[in-house]
């Protein structure tokens, strides 16, 4: 098949290189590898320069002919990805120091398997054997690809993608597998789970992309192609050739480009169909039926991205009353006043309203995904705003509550609690700054920080934590003194080591718990003097003393470990100017050598507690017990 | 002309190949980086796209050269 002439005289109207990514997707069914081409080449147009991304496979299929499919959808996203496709059926040469995988420094190695290769038993009907056999052999099979997936994590790789190719023929036992005792269905489901464990809880900066979930969404009938797989080993149609590479894609504009963290909402005709200021409350679509269910769906939707650690806030041209009144008294509404972190209810213009979130927020403008219906508030805000990506709602109902399911910067390679938590963190902070805004005339800073009740709590080398400390060291822009960014492979080798310290802090006050917000790495391998790779802190606690309390943390684990000296240095970049002065006000003198090279004299100035935080700290550091330090305000 | 003018096109824009540089009578031997046998897998599929075709997988290795394409297309029914 390839798309209709209309249809392609659309998509390469389109001037947004984000839309046309969407739409694309939205056109896969039909899109041939020279539509693909052309709205390649049309997305070139709309770039200014991709992104270059390095990717690596190893396959027992072939995974060549994935290629020009990798390049459209790289062009589509914004990213020029440069391959490696190890040679037919090579695994565990390829996990080996100095391998050609390994030469190629990889972002992401994607791992191509099919399930036979796994186990000879697993080509023969599994549905044969009894219970003991069956886990007997799903112990093997799990066993043989985490040696795999071990053996590759274990060498400098980039994101490891897991996949599976799924079963072309139906299920074994036809329309009666569901209910047999034992089945294939049963035999995968419980090794996949097994695996998706093992793989969160042991295997930093890894994905498994599940390719059954790929041809469910598309269709098993319309996802193969027997021809190619009994000729050429490739068993993808066109169709699954392009969702498996936008797929791909998509994890890898995750990992090299600002991540989207807030989806802006508009309310008329997104939220609920219709304009609540003419149609009253009462009047607007929304409900259990047709079209009131299709915006039913797309707040339930929304709630999912919520749930994958994405904000939701509001900017609506609306009357404040009117809103307010839908989300408190409106009886199908999903989305109460406590989903949203931050409102923007209003008559100015959106673009303003975005700058005034973000500010608010602390969060980057590239951070956001602004959704509304209006060409003329989309075209505003990406005339104006152009680091915003734009996702246009559609006008037909039906089509509104999938509307975001194109988006590839609404997928997570990982989830921490920190993310699960998220909008709790940020009603936190909006309640936090009530309270200090009206303790601002009653006293001094100190004394109303102090109403905070702030307690610190810092660990050491958690390993526990890997996850959330790359994140950390990718997302974090603004206070951060060297904005090093590091994949969880690289934290937890830090973590492992001996020769660094791994130092991160959650901090606790009257109205939640922050999660983990700080991480500090000190590089002990020189005996003379230790030095600050990393000092970090996320925007979400600037203001409250935090960084004077766990940088004292920082002084002291490294004065006890017998250094005299602490090397650090502030790298500026665009966006962290609020740490230019950090070091000097934290004790710190310049070191003479280079701008922005400093030292820590800790022989001569031990830290101090004399200056004092309004934060009791608690911390565990296995090297020397010290016990919980309270210290008093002046 | 006008099948030879499509399958000039189809060819080009799915092996990259500059479509000045494809005549009647070039083959698969021509343009041994792009027209090879992952080239070939992309071109069947590419013109079942094109001319709305069902290829047996026993002709993929026959469509080796734009004559014998041409040819298999006009047996097949297309003609412009």
């Amino acid at each position: 098949m390839a798309l209709a002439p209309q249809v392609s005289e659309r998509l390469l109207a389109i001037g947004d290189r984000q839309t046309l990514a969407r739409e694309a997707l939205v056109q896969s069914s039909t899109l041939s590898l020279a539509d693909l081409r052309a709205l390649a080449a049309h997305a070139a147009t709309l770039t200014t320069e991709p992104t270059p991304v390095r990717m690596a496979f190893v396959h027992t299929y072939t995974s060549e002919l994935l290629q020009p499919w990798l390049e459209g959808a790289g062009a589509l996203l914004g990213l020029a990805p440069l391959t490696y496709h190890a040679a037919y059926g090579v695994l565990h040469g390829e996990a080996q120091p100095g391998s050609a995988l390994a030469e190629h420094r990889p972002d992401i190695t994607v791992l191509m398997l099919q399930r036979e290769d796994l186990h000879p038993a697993l080509q023969r009907p599994l549905a044969a054997l009894d219970e003991a056999a069956a886990g007997q052999l799903r112990a093997e099979v799990l066993a043989q690809l985490q040696q795999l997936v071990a053996a590759f994590r274990s060498q400098p790789v980039g994101h490891l993608v897991l996949t599976l190719l799924p079963p072309m023929a139906g299920p074994a036992l036809g329309s009666y597998e569901p209910q047999a005792e034992h089945s294939e269905s049963r035999f995968w489901a419980r090794l996949l789970d097994d695996l998706g464990q093992w793989l969160r809880q042991n295997v930093p900066a890894s994905t498994y992309l599940d390719l059954a979930e790929l041809v469910g969404d598309i269709g098993r009938r319309r996802a193969f192609d027997r021809r190619h797989w009994l000729t050429a080993r490739y068993p993808f149609s066109a169709e699954a050739s392009f969702e498996f590479a936008m797929r791909l894609l998509g994890l890898a504009q995750l990992l090299k480009t600002p991540r989207a963290k807030v989806l802006v909402l508009d309310a008329d005709n997104t939220l609920w169909g219709g304009v609540v200021g003419e149609d009253g409350v009462d009047g607007i679509a929304l409900g259990p039926d047709y079209p009131g269910n299709a915006y039913l769906a797309f707040q339930r939707r929304l709630l999912d991205f919520q749930q994958r650690g994405f904000i939701l806030a509001m900017c609506s041209k609306n009357n404040v009353a009117d809103v307010d009144e839908v989300l408190a008294t409106h009886p199908h509404q999903l989305l109460k006043a406590e989903h949203f972190v931050a409102r923007r209810v209003n008559w100015e213009p959106k673009p303003d309203n975005l700058v005034a979130l973000a500010q608010e927020l602390g969060l980057g403008l590239d951070s956001f995904i602004f959704v509304d219906d209006s060409d003329h508030e989309c075209a505003a805000v990406r005339a104006r705003l152009p680091q915003v990506e734009v996702v246009q709602v559609p006008k037909r109902p039906h089509e509104v509550p999938g509307c975001l399911d194109q988006v590839a910067r609404l997928e997570v390679l990982s989830l921490t609690a920190e993310d699960r938590a998220k909008t709790h963190m940020y009603q936190a902070e909006q309640q936090r700054r009530q309270l200090l805004g009206a303790g601002q005339a009653a006293g001094g800073e100190f004394q109303h920080l102090q109403r905070l009740g702030m307690r610190m709590s810092v660990q050491l080398d958690a390993h526990k934590h890997v996850a959330r400390l790359a994140q950390l060291t990718q997302k974090t822009n603004q206070f951060n003194l060297t904005t090093r960014r590091y994949d969880e492979h690289q934290i937890a080798a830090f973590v492992a080591s001996a020769q660094w310290l791994v130092l991160d802090f959650s901090l606790a006050d009257v109205f939640g718990d922050s999660g983990i917000v700080g991480l500090a790495m000190v590089d002990l391998a020189s005996p003379q003097a230790a030095r600050l790779d990393t000092f970090l802190m996320s925007c979400r606690v600037i203001g409250r003393c935090a960084e004077d309390a766990f940088m004292h943390t920082v002084l002291c684990a490294v004065q006890r470990r017998g250094f005299g000296v602490l090397h650090a240095s502030f790298r500026p970049t665009a966006k962290n100017d609020l740490v230019q002065g950090l070091l000097p006000r934290l004790g710190f003198q310049p070191d003479g050598r280079a701008d922005g090279d400093y030292l820590r004299d800790l022989a001569n100035s031990p830290p101090q507690l004399a200056d004092g935080f309004p934060i009791q700290i608690d911390w565990a550091d296995r090297a020397e017990p010290v016990p919980t330090m309270k210290i008093p305000p002046q | 002309m006008m099948l030879f003018h499509r399958l000039q096109s189809v060819i080009a824009a799915t092996l990259k190949i500059d479509p000045a540089a494809l005549g009647p009578q070039s083959s698969s031997e021509d343009f041994p980086a792009q027209w090879d046998s992952m080239g070939q897998v992309n071109l069947i599929m590419a013109l079942e796209d094109a001319f709305g075709l069902f290829i047996e997988p026993e002709d993929f290795g026959a469509l080796k050269s734009v004559a014998a394409i041409d040819a298999y297309l006009r047996q097949a029914g297309v003609t412009a």
